[in-house]
């Protein structure tokens, strides 16, 4: 039972940024090094809740970026935290941060693994990010401690873009 | 018959009192109001109290007891912290170290409303600190501040964990922060408010209002300047997000601009392809008391996310005050002695280089700063060739420095050069510490 007051315009739908979106397709530009990584091409893309891709690969290593939907969302890029190469993650941890308009936004990798690679143009030209975000502007490459996947809670292209439409 | 049943038609409340603390004011409750139906007016001739409302002073009366602030001898912070309820924090509390990790604290504790959930669960906190300079998340300190007058005045140098550009506190700015989660994250929707409830008070020496950048401006002065009066920065991570900022109340705006101001001369000139720069602007105080902004903003926080107070019509959320008798568990202390830590505040600064220029030996050094505030190579250049001897250890000390790296600090690197004019100078340079 909520009796909405005038000052309810400051909560009135949708929620500012991170509620809209333009865009639909959260697809990996296969023109990107992360599609042509392998001659064959990633053989899944998967998404968290916390919007980011996971595209994977036949040699257990998987390319981590954000979706184009967080991208947008978060605005221009102006600094990318990166992970060293050789660095060690569990699931669920934050491997880094982008930053933008003045946020600190926390990415996280939601499978175990040790970082193969760091995207390091991103050091010198942050607003990849937004360019290409499910391309070259792919954050990080992982060796995964578990290829299998078990246990771990990922998202289809599908799934994920309606979870989009239910927020 | 039929009204021996009305009669005993019990008073049902739209409302189960199942919270604590709204539990002490079931008795208040009367059968007012929508509780009333058609027949009690027709047959007790309560029809006027169908539209009964309280006045506004008793509505302020009833809300003020119900958002009494809790005592911390009965709740603990970490109570207040995950509480199922919107909550206010306000913390007495003047040690910037302290604060920021409380307000790191009350961030993390904040719990994330379920699908069952109405709403969420919001924070808002305010605290003022000591006087302390505090930088983004990725900046540079050797290029927003002046670190050699910061080490001379002795005031601390803090990193905060959410982006932005530098800021200065002292005890005439208060600070607020708003939590909530991620999916309700927004730039604009806590500055608006803020601006509303300050205008609304007509306690402020101009009226304010949001700029493109979304920070807080006066209205357009005779100058045709619009000053800033307050700074934001937000952060978002697992589910969650903050938007926190500064107000400019009764600063002391002429030290503050002495302390963010670095001449090429004195303190070099750094050089980096990264890393997040400040932009200056124009500030000035809004001149309202501290006491007056925290109420009249937290009253407008409860107004639009408060929970619904149905006795009076209105919303409301408890305060929890944090002052010094206040249990601060252990990962507080663990937080705030993160903040302090040389790693945290300079070991943070993406890679950069730092030259600067001696008129008096014609001498020009650069030193390259990797990740973590390590240095790991130097340059010197001096038409005087004997100079060049006195960095032979510094760069020995960095060649073989695998063991141990050597850190970009004054006191470390000027250690390493034995020349002591050079030597204290460039400690000088560094970040004025010899």
């Amino acid at each position: 039972m909520f009796r909405f007051t005038q000052l309810n315009r400051f909560i009135a739908r949708p929620v500012g940024q991170f509620v809209r979106m333009n865009s639909t397709n959260h697809k990996i530009n296969t023109e990107s090094f992360v599609f042509k990584y392998l001659q064959e091409g990633p053989k899944a893309v998967k998404f968290t809740s916390e919007h980011e891709w996971l595209a994977l690969h036949e040699d257990d290593t998987g390319f981590l970026g954000i979706t184009k939907y967080a991208s947008e969302a978060l605005g221009d890029a102006t600094f990318i935290e990166l992970p060293e190469v050789g660095d060690k993650f569990e699931a669920g941890e934050s491997i880094g941060s982008v930053e933008s308009v003045k946020s600190a936004s926390e990415i996280y990798l939601p499978v175990g693994g040790e970082v193969v690679a760091i995207n390091d143009v991103l050091e010198s030209n942050p607003q990849l990010i937004n360019e290409d975000p499910m391309g070259e502007g792919w954050i990080i490459q992982v060796k995964l401690n578990d290829p299998s996947l078990e246990g771990v809670e990922l998202l289809s292209e599908e799934e994920y873009e309606s979870s989009l439409h239910e927020a | 018959m039929q009204i021996t049943l009305r009669m005993m038609r019990p008073i049902t409340f739209k409302w189960a009192p199942t919270i604590h603390f709204r539990r002490l004011l079931s008795n208040v409750n009367v059968p007012f109001g929508d509780d009333l139906a058609a027949a009690d007016a027709e047959l007790f001739g309560l029809e006027d109290f169908q539209h009964y409302r309280e006045s506004p002073d008793v509505m302020d009366k009833t809300r003020n007891i119900f958002s009494e602030p809790i005592k911390h001898d009965t709740t603990s912070l970490e109570a207040a912290a995950t509480t199922k309820e919107p909550m206010v924090f306000v913390s007495k509390l003047e040690d910037p170290y302290t604060n920021l990790a409380i307000e790191d604290y009350v961030y993390n504790k904040m719990p994330l409303p379920q699908k069952s959930d109405l709403h969420s669960f919001n924070r808002l906190m305010f605290y003022t600190n000591s006087p302390c300079v505090v930088i983004g998340k990725n900046q540079n300190p050797w290029k927003e501040v002046n670190l050699a007058l910061l080490n001379s005045l002795q005031i601390p140098l803090l990193r905060r964990r959410s982006g932005g550009g530098t800021v200065v506190h002292d005890s005439g700015n208060v600070n607020f922060s708003f939590m909530t989660t991620k999916s309700e994250f927004t730039r604009f929707n806590f500055v608006n408010l803020v601006c509303e409830a300050v205008n609304s008070t007509r306690l402020s020496k101009y009226p304010i209002e949001v700029n493109q950048r979304g920070d807080i401006t006066t209205v357009k002065q005779d100058d045709n300047i619009s000053y800033k009066v307050s700074g934001s920065a937000y952060k978002l991570s697992k589910g969650r997000s903050y938007h926190h900022g500064t107000m400019l109340l009764n600063s002391r705006l002429d030290i503050l601009g002495k302390l963010l101001s670095t001449t090429k001369e004195k303190n070099g000139s750094i050089e980096s392809t990264s890393s997040v720069a400040s932009v200056k602007s124009k500030v000035t105080n809004i001149e309202m008391a501290s006491d007056d902004f925290i109420k009249c903003v937290s009253d407008t926080f409860k107004d639009v996310y408060g929970t619904d107070f149905v006795e009076s019509n209105s919303k409301t959320a408890q305060t929890f005050v944090i002052d010094k008798h206040t249990q601060l568990n252990p990962s507080i202390t663990e937080l705030a002695n993160e903040l302090r830590s040389w790693e945290w505040k300079f070991g943070n600064t993406p890679k950069f280089t730092h030259e600067f220029f001696n008129k008096k030996f014609g001498l020009s050094i650069k030193f390259h700063v990797d990740k973590s505030a390590i240095v790991s190579d130097f340059e010197v250049h001096t038409d005087d060739n004997k100079l060049t001897n006195h960095f032979e250890f510094l760069r020995q000390v960095i060649d073989d420095g695998q063991a141990e790296k050597l850190k970009y600090r004054g006191s470390e690197v000027a250690g390493l050069i034995t020349h002591d004019e050079i030597s204290d100078w460039i400690g000088e340079c560094i970040d004025g510490s010899v």
